[in-house]
């Protein structure tokens, strides 16, 4: 019976069965939203390794619109880059066979510095592959990290916030082709004290928007942003 | 020397007017002249953008939005 169970358990670590694991603490990014148009380090986490096991390695794959990629050395060691031409095209930090712990207890970062396109409003999706190391059985576990929002199945890829570069006070902006769907208003707006397009305002501080809501001629903004719509944003 | 005279009448009760105008500016809580800052605390007419004045007192909560958090060129409809 023991026996049996055993054989079960490794079965099901074995095919691969750590989403429900996995899914709870995403590799994400931990660096926030990026700047448009700006260099600037980004940092993924990977909260945790997959089932019981530590993870042995990670890799980035760089995504259309990111350019002058950098790797910084991680806890993992030194970065492996691959190339097409001069373009960084995916990092992998590999760490050392004798850094393997025998369980998953460590919570890693790992950080690049990237120029990000001027693609304000946008969000992008960094494909991430996440191998573990089973120490019991010697195999390794890869899981990717790839779906887009939305997905059923597979593990969420994260995503990076583009938000416009700003200064301190007002700052105009024209909304690009993609727009803005209302329910990204907190997403790209998180750190502003308010926004505006035309006489419709919104702000993530719920007593700044409770004002928006009292105050004559001034309405909550409900609606998409639309390319082109022209918006004033206060930070 | 009556032209003299008449200036120097003149004078006095041109210093003695001033006088009585300064004691009648600090006496502001009993005119009815509004205080020079009076506007700057009062709720808005229309909402209408601002510049900071971080060195002034806070004002008490209003109900609207402050003009600080109304963008350049706003007109209220």
């Amino acid at each position: 019976m023991h026996v049996t169970r055993f054989q079960v358990a490794t079965a099901f670590l074995v095919t691969g069965v750590f989403a429900a694991s996995t899914a709870e603490a995403h590799v994400s990014i931990a660096s926030g939203p990026a700047f448009a148009n700006k260099s600037q380090k980004i940092t993924f986490s990977v909260g945790h390794g997959c089932g019981a096991f530590d993870t042995s390695a990670i890799r980035v794959d760089i995504p259309a619109g990111v350019t002058s990629v950098r790797a910084l050395s991680s806890d993992f060691g030194k970065p492996a880059v691959t190339k097409t031409g001069t373009a960084v095209t995916s990092i992998t930090w590999t760490k050392p066979a004798a850094d393997i712990q025998t369980e998953d207890v460590g919570f890693y970062e790992i950080t690049l510095r990237a120029r990000i396109a001027d693609v304000p409003f946008t969000k992008i999706q960094f494909n991430v592959t996440q191998t573990c190391r089973d120490t019991v059985n010697n195999i390794d576990i890869v899981v990717p990290w790839d779906q887009p929002p939305g997905s059923t199945t597979g593990e969420p890829a994260p995503l990076l916030t583009v938000v416009p570069a700003r200064i301190p006070g007002w700052n105009k902006y024209v909304i690009g082709a993609t727009g803005v769907v209302v329910a990204d208003l907190p997403t790209y707006f998180a750190d502003a004290q308010i926004a505006w397009r035309g006489n419709a305002a919104y702000s993530s501080n719920a007593n700044t928007m409770t004002l928006i809501g009292s105050t004559a001629g001034v309405t909550a903004l409900a609606g998409d942003l639309v390319t082109n719509d022209e918006i004033w944003v206060r930070y | 020397m009556r032209y003299l005279i008449l200036v120097a009448v003149l004078a006095l009760a041109a210093c003695g007017d001033n006088t009585r105008v300064a004691a009648k500016d600090d006496a502001g809580v009993v005119t009815d002249a509004p205080a020079i800052d009076a506007g700057i605390d009062a709720p808005p007419t229309a909402l209408a953008p601002c510049l900071d004045r971080p060195t002034e007192l806070p004002r008490p909560p209003s109900g609207q939005l402050p003009c600080e958090l109304v963008p350049p060129g706003f007109v209220q409809p």
